[in-house]
């Protein structure tokens, strides 16, 4: 029962109903204490003194008793936290010139809401994330459809450019003209290439399928290649290329030189493709750091077209591009910035965009580098000689035998046209199992496996043939090598367990081809000799 | 001095979170949910004004009814809380100020700026939040980002008006 004079008790009960764990004060219209009584201890509120600021004793009150008199109401809060443990419902009643403030205790009606608060909320916050995570879907799958419309539509564009040139080629009689469609149907190739390469490295970047290989880079002569490649560009549609290098102390850096080339490659193409008249210009600024590393601070900006601030949260996005009436003629298919990006995160850097529309724009990024000591002399640049390894070449004391399987009737064709210019045999079958079967029959010096072949693919045929255990005429296991269009990291190691003597990249150029044909034969030759 | 400070926003966008790193340091990653309202006291001195701020961690969550407004009785400024990576938080807090028409001093907290890459505010949220005319702070009760000046930045607006 509570144990209040009889009126406050009449009093609580009109308002709450029901005997509770209660409390009450009374205080003067100024808020002074006059009168209290019931369960103090309970509330943890401090033993009361008359004539004390009754806010003194329960903080809740403070600013209320004055918000109250102006309301003229009873004001009701539920569910004051007055300690860890206590909760209170708190009314505030103003009638002849005091206050009458009950506290009655709500601890286990808060704590039946808070299970079912925590509870409703868990599951608000699941049902957002889902939602948030279905509109992400969507919104990628509604990228990746436009992404593989463009790159389809760009693919198609070149195929068609490149049969209507080999068609025009076919009837052309004369020489001179025969190379102009040449130079024509190379650059609907290179074009391409281009997208087929940006889509691979963009898949690679994203499935994260890409290490870096740091290196000594002398940035001069850097800076020197990157100039040699781009100015032309640049002049062709009548632009000034302005470089701006400032290396304090520091020239040699430890950086992955491909990863580094193709950031810059790609941020001045770009700035190329959008500007119509004007500069495109590329500062750089190396400073030293602590830990011996250095600051490497670029930045490539355009006189360009610009990117409006609407479109600049978006211009990373892989397959965007901008909608521009001025640029509807450039070709692409928005993977370069994203491209980018994706390079100078791996590289441990961000890339930022200032950028004003019709004015141009500024592409910055910054790197923390290892400075390369002068012991750790950088390969030396410049143009290359290529001469054609002794074993290779047709100064070779015997042509060779070679077996090649690849189920692709164009790379067997320029493998063969290649190797026979040399001087070598080159017998071609379009499976590994026909290649098991031949090899039972014949003698070769090299054997070279694609690695990508129905039913039987490169890894499977080069196994069964160390199975057999097939020699060449100088009784050493035939040399085996495989190559494959796709650099994975882990098909050097499958090849070896294959058996295979070495694993080539298509595309790797006839020098790098030529190289590793020469050393896996030196090898097999020097087996022969021991 | 004494004042009364009403941290306001919807459920889960940090309010308890940003009132125990200012009044304890501390910070905890688990989520319980605020039941009616937290009183928590704390000292400030701005200038060479000392003042107390009682600072009311009211419940988040529809409000249907009235308590915001019964629970904002007395108080003297406003810390409006969302999440930055909820932009629909931003709804409860625009509905509360439309309610709320007596101008006190406020300050709008875009919580968790230590998960700024996760944020999903469009320029379009930018600008319906700038719309309110209230100064904006990114806060992270997590790394204690801004917490501090969020309370003194009030303190010094309310002082300015009380003094």
């Amino acid at each position: 029962m509570l144990n209040f004079p009889f009126e406050i008790r009449e009093k609580f009960l009109e308002f709450f109903g029901t005997e509770w764990k209660a409390c009450y004060l009374i205080t003067d219209k100024k808020g002074a204490l006059v009168q209290w009584g019931g369960d103090f201890d309970y509330f943890g509120v401090k033993k009361p003194q008359v004539g004390q600021a009754t806010e003194e004793h329960v903080l809740a009150l403070f600013g209320l008793l004055d918000a109250n008199i102006v309301e003229a109401e009873p004001l009701f809060l539920e569910h004051v936290r007055l300690d860890a443990k206590v909760y209170a419902d708190i009314l505030i009643v103003f009638e002849n010139n005091q206050h009458i403030v009950f506290l009655k205790d709500s601890s286990e009606k808060a704590v039946q809401i808070f299970d079912v608060q925590q509870s409703r909320n868990n599951l608000k916050l699941l049902v957002e994330a889902l939602q948030h995570s279905v509109e992400l879907q969507s919104q990628q799958r509604s990228n990746f459809l436009d992404g593989f419309a463009s790159v389809s539509h760009e693919i198609k564009n070149s195929l068609v450019a490149m049969q209507e040139t080999f068609n025009e080629m076919k009837a052309e009689k004369s020489v001179s003209k025969l190379k102009d469609w040449l130079k024509i149907g190379e650059g609907a190739m290179k074009h391409l290439q281009s997208i087929v390469y940006q889509t691979m490295d963009f898949s690679k970047l994203e499935t994260g399928n890409q290490t870096l290989h740091p290196r000594p880079v002398l940035l001069p002569e850097f800076f020197s290649k990157l100039h040699a490649a781009l100015a032309p560009l640049a002049a062709r549609k009548g632009l000034k290329l302005h470089f701006e290098t400032f290396f304090d102390d520091v020239e040699m850096v430890s950086v992955d030189e491909l990863k580094l080339y193709q950031v810059f490659t790609n941020l001045v193409g770009n700035a190329i493709k959008f500007t119509e008249t004007g500069y495109v210009k590329i500062a750089v600024e190396l400073s030293p750091a602590e830990n011996g590393q250095c600051r490497f601070a670029a930045e490539v900006s355009d006189s360009g077209i610009g990117i409006a601030k609407a479109d600049q949260s978006r211009i990373f996005e892989q397959f965007n591009q901008i909608q521009n009436s001025s640029v509807q003629h450039v070709r692409g298919v928005g993977l370069g910035l994203a491209i980018t990006k994706s390079l100078l995160q791996a590289l441990g850097g961000t890339l930022s965009l200032e950028s004003k529309l019709g004015i141009g724009s500024t592409f910055k990024f910054s790197l923390r580098l290892e400075k390369a000591g002068s012991e750790q002399n950088a390969q030396p640049q410049g143009a290359e000689v290529f001469q054609i390894p002794t074993h290779i070449s047709k100064l070779a004391a015997n042509p060779l035998n070679i077996l090649m399987a690849d189920d692709d009737p164009a790379n067997c064709l320029l493998f063969q046209r290649i190797l026979e210019n040399e001087g070598h045999k080159v017998n071609v079958v379009t499976s590994g199992k026909t290649a098991l079967e031949v090899v039972d029959k014949k003698q070769y010096d090299l054997i070279v496996l694609d690695r990508q072949m129905p039913m039987l693919d490169g890894f499977a045929t080069c196994e069964e043939i160390r199975a057999k255990k097939i020699q060449t005429k100088n009784n050493v296991p035939v040399p085996i090598v495989i190559y494959t269009a796709d650099e994975q990291r882990e098909f050097k190691d499958i090849a070896a367990n294959a058996g295979a003597n070495k694993l080539i990249t298509k595309g790797c150029g006839k020098k790098a081809l030529f190289e590793a044909l020469d050393q896996v034969l030196r090898e097999s030759s020097n087996r022969k000799a021991d | 001095m004494k004042f009364k400070v009403c941290m306001v926003g919807q459920f889960s966008v940090g309010k308890t979170s940003l009132v125990s790193q200012y009044v304890s340091s501390v910070f905890s990653e688990s989520y319980l949910t605020t039941v009616g309202v937290k009183i928590d006291k704390k000292n400030v001195t701005v200038g060479d004004i000392s003042s107390d701020l009682l600072i009311w961690d009211i419940a988040g969550g529809s409000d249907s009814r009235g308590m915001i407004g019964t629970y904002s009785r007395g108080s003297h400024g406003f810390l409006y809380v969302i999440d930055g990576t909820r932009p629909s938080t931003i709804d409860f807090v625009e509905e509360t100020i439309k309610k709320n028409d007596d101008a006190k001093p406020s300050i709008l907290l875009i919580n968790k700026a230590d998960l700024k890459d996760a944020w999903q505010l469009t320029e379009a949220d930018y600008k319906r939040i700038k719309d309110w005319n209230i100064p904006i702070l990114e806060t992270s009760a997590k790394t204690g980002n801004n917490v501090e000046n969020s309370f003194s930045d009030l303190t010094k607006r309310m002082v300015g008006l009380h003094a």
